[in-house]
Order: structure tokens, then sequence, then C-alpha cells
């Protein structure tokens, strides 16, 4: 073990990790990602800022997203399936300043993913989903009470798996999800509520 | 060598759109007022909270502390305007009350 410490050992792993691009970029590509008739299931974390201010006085804290999906090979190269996701993001007010509270976002999206190839045990995707965002939110103190609206989610997508196993890969994916819709503040409707999101996930995905 | 040269700026624009996208501070940011006031019309008032409507019809939320001085006893509809310090709610004059000033 005390071998393997120093500079020798470092050079070791970035040999390592060369060898292992090299591997990849000596993979050749071949047309299909997805099998017919095969489900596949995804548990996903990872941060999530929103893509601007929610509205010119609120600003808003980089939250945690928790994505679960399961989806079903259609063809050799599409997948539809059902996307369950949630957010939250602390909220506060600008001027003056005042901790608001948080937004919880529940997301549901019917969802297809296209699977054009891979490239060895690495299969690139882009996916997109239609659905509804449910949106709550909890106040520090109980005055005043903010309401936002449900609304539209529309989903972009794009990722890919790496086959550690046959039936076990592990996945990335960057995704912008459209939640914009109004909210009620203290008795005071604003239409000026965007919580639209970025979101970078890590986590596995099972094939069967 | 002639690489890293024509790397040198590339690597400063992807810097500074971290730098941006993070959102810290940048130098000019140290020009922003220490103190400001908001107008608006009051629309809900709690013990310690008064929230008002402004010109753009935003909410504001206002918290009260023990500090603040609050002219009368404001409800909803009043105009008011609201003098705010980066410690909070300084005082909340209606506006009727201002223009009584010479």
């Amino acid at each position: 073990m005390s071998k393997c410490m120093g500079s020798r050992c470092a050079v070791w792993l970035v040999v390592l990790g060369l060898a292992g691009v090299g591997n990849v970029q000596a993979e050749t590509w071949s047309p299909g990602g997805a099998t017919p008739g095969q489900w596949y299931f995804g548990a996903r974390v990872g941060p999530s800022p929103l893509t601007q201010s929610l509205n010119s006085n609120l600003d808003s804290a980089t939250g945690p997203t928790l994505n679960f999906q399961g989806m079903y090979g259609v063809t050799n190269w599409l997948a539809v399936g059902l996307m369950l996701e949630w957010e939250r993001h602390g909220i506060d007010q600008e001027r003056p300043r005042r901790d608001l509270g948080s937004l919880d976002t529940v997301t549901l999206l019917p969802t297809v993913e296209v699977r054009p190839g891979h490239l060895g045990a690495l299969y690139p995707y882009a996916s997109m989903g239609l659905g509804v965002n449910v949106n709550s939110f909890s106040e520090d103190s109980s005055a005043p009470r903010v309401s936002p609206s449900n609304n539209f989610a529309f989903r972009l997508a794009a990722g890919g798996d790496y086959f550690i196993t046959k039936t076990i890969a592990l996945n990335t994916e960057f995704a912008w999800k459209r939640n914009d819709g109004h909210a009620e503040i203290g008795g005071v409707r604003t239409n000026d509520w965007n919580a639209s999101s970025f979101a970078w996930l890590i986590g596995v995905r099972w094939f069967y | 060598m002639k690489l890293q040269r024509t790397m040198l700026p590339v690597f400063a624009m992807l810097l500074t759109t971290a730098v941006m996208a993070l959102g810290l501070p940048d130098p000019g940011s140290a020009t922003v007022p220490q103190q400001s006031q908001v107008e608006g019309d009051v629309v809900q008032v709690f013990p310690t909270v008064i929230v008002i409507r402004d010109e753009r019809g935003h909410a504001t939320i206002l918290q009260l502390n023990p500090r603040t001085q609050v002219s009368g006893s404001l409800k909803p509809g009043d105009k008011v305007v609201a003098y705010v310090t980066p410690y909070g709610v300084s005082s909340i004059q209606m506006k009727t009350n201002l223009a009584l000033i010479p």
C-alpha cells in the first residue's frame, strides 16, 4: 500500500486514465442504442439552479433534484416512458432582504428518448418530455402566504449511459425544464414568476 | 508554448463566464446605495409584516422589527413609502403625511 503513494502512483493513475480514454476512442460507432421490448429504470440526483431570477425582486438558491424514470424500448433507437422529478429551491426577497421559504416542484413527464447508437460501453442519448409542474411553497414564517401556480412542463435533456455490467449503467444527464407560471404573494398576483431550471444529474440505470 | 499562448484568452474567457454564471460579486457592485425606498399600496397587514404592491404590480414584503417606525395605523389601500437599509426596514410613512411636510 505504501508503495502506491507519492508521484509514482499519480503517474500510474494518469497513464491508466489515458489508456481508458484511448479505449473509448478506439471503439467504433455502432448504430442502435436501445433494445426493442427492453425495460429500464433510472434513479438520479444532482444540483439544480434556476435559469434566471424567480422574478425581479426574488432570488433563488441552487437546490437538489431527485429524478426517477421508467422507460421501454420501442425500436432500436427510441424509448418511451414516464419521469418523476422533484426539486427544491430556497427563495428570498432581494429588497428589503428577507427569507421567504422554499419552493418545491414535483414534475410528471411522459418522455421520449432517442438513443442513436453507442461507442463501446458508452450510450449517448437525447430526451424530451411534456407534462405538468406541481409547485408548492413552504413559508419560513406564518405570514404572508406564497401560492405558486401549477403549470405546463417541457423538458429537454442530453446524457449518456456507461455500462459497467450487462444490466447496470452509470448515467449522467444535463437538462433544462420550463416552469413558467404565476404566483400570489401576500394577496398580490404576479405573472412574473419563472422557476425554469437547469439540472445536472448523476445516477444509475438498470436494464431488464 | 505557442499553443499555451493561444489557449490563454480562451481560458480567461471560460473563467469569466464561470464567474458570471456563479453570480460572484463584481467590483462595480460596491456602488449599490446603502439606503433605498420602496413605494406602494398596502395590501395586507400582519402583526410583524406588511405587504405592499409597488408601481409595477409586484408584491414587496416589509418585515417590521422593534426599531421600525410606522406612521399611524396602516390599513389596506394606504399609499406608503418604506425606507430600507441593509439592516431592515427603518420606517414606513404614509404618503399623505409626507405631502403635508413643508
